[in-house]
């Protein structure tokens, strides 16, 4: 597959895998590691290995209340990691064209309303994720 | 709805929640014929992707209403109803009274009203409003 647009990203949510994607804007899902020095005596040049990893989802949502709103709501207020598996080309097996990537992400805000008037109403995700990113997929 | 529905489906339903209003002859298609009053929903973009998947596709629409003949006191008066936010007449009101189009569309909503204008036709000039409607599908 060549380079491509984003337009199919599969996207669940919850212990019952709730297929979200109709409802997702936009969605990044990121990894970073800590940077520790080992630079020792008689170095003549920074060293450096590579520490914990951190990853974390962001995504845009638009609203739709008995959905949306009440899946994140409950996950929430539950207070749990909730698991999450994203797709970037639609809900089609996992495989190197179309990598699985499972992870749980743990529920630490949470927007009820969001929009200015006459405006479609949206909801923003910014979640920490708990764990490691798992991705599956022949040739991934 | 979304990926699912036609545009169509969602003239259809435009023309239905128009036929609410008493008197207005509401149609899904430019009618052939001046018999005012009488309004027809244009389809004049449609953004697609607007969520993944197809999750939401975003229909603008204009609403023509032809009024009645310029001069006569009753089209000038039946204009005033058809603008009001509210009332038994109002054209946004009767839009917006079914925002889901029969469940086809996800939600709608009335932007505004312009172009109060005049358009010849069958050697008469005719009162015109235009409304801008945003479907969400």
């Amino acid at each position: 597959m060549a380079k491509q647009i984003l337009t199919n990203v599969a996207v669940t949510y919850g212990t019952a895998n709730t297929d979200i994607s109709a409802y997702v804007t936009s969605i990044t899902l990121s990894s970073s590691a800590a940077e520790v020095a080992t630079t020792s005596m008689g170095s003549s040049a920074v060293t450096r290995i590579q520490g914990l990893i951190d990853n974390s989802i962001t995504m845009e949502l638009q609203q739709d209340y008995p959905t949306i709103e009440k899946l994140f709501f409950d996950a929430f207020t539950a207070g749990t990691a909730v698991p999450m598996t994203v797709k970037p080309n639609g809900t089609a097996a996992a495989s190197s064209t179309n990598p699985q990537y499972a992870f749980s992400v743990l529920p630490t805000s949470h927007e009820m309303i969001k929009g200015a008037i006459g405006d479609l109403a949206t909801m923003s995700i910014s979640f920490p994720i708990s764990g490691a990113i798992t991705k599956t997929g022949t040739g991934a | 709805m979304s990926s699912t529905t036609t545009v169509s489906q969602i003239k259809t339903g435009l023309a239905a929640n128009l036929a609410t209003v008493s008197g207005l002859r509401a149609y899904a298609y430019q009618p052939d014929n001046v018999n005012t009053p009488f309004a027809w929903p244009l389809l004049d973009s449609i953004q697609y992707n607007g969520a993944m998947g197809g999750g939401l596709i975003t229909h603008k629409f204009t609403i023509s209403v032809v009024v009645g003949r310029s001069a006569e006191r009753t089209a000038q008066t039946l204009l005033d109803g058809y603008l009001s936010y509210a009332g038994s007449i109002s054209i946004r009101a009767a839009i917006e009274s079914d925002r889901t189009l029969g469940g086809v569309v996800q939600d709608l909503i009335v932007e505004s009203a312009s172009n109060i204008s005049t358009l010849e036709a069958n050697d008469a000039i005719y009162l015109a409003i235009d409304f801008t409607v945003t479907v969400y599908a």
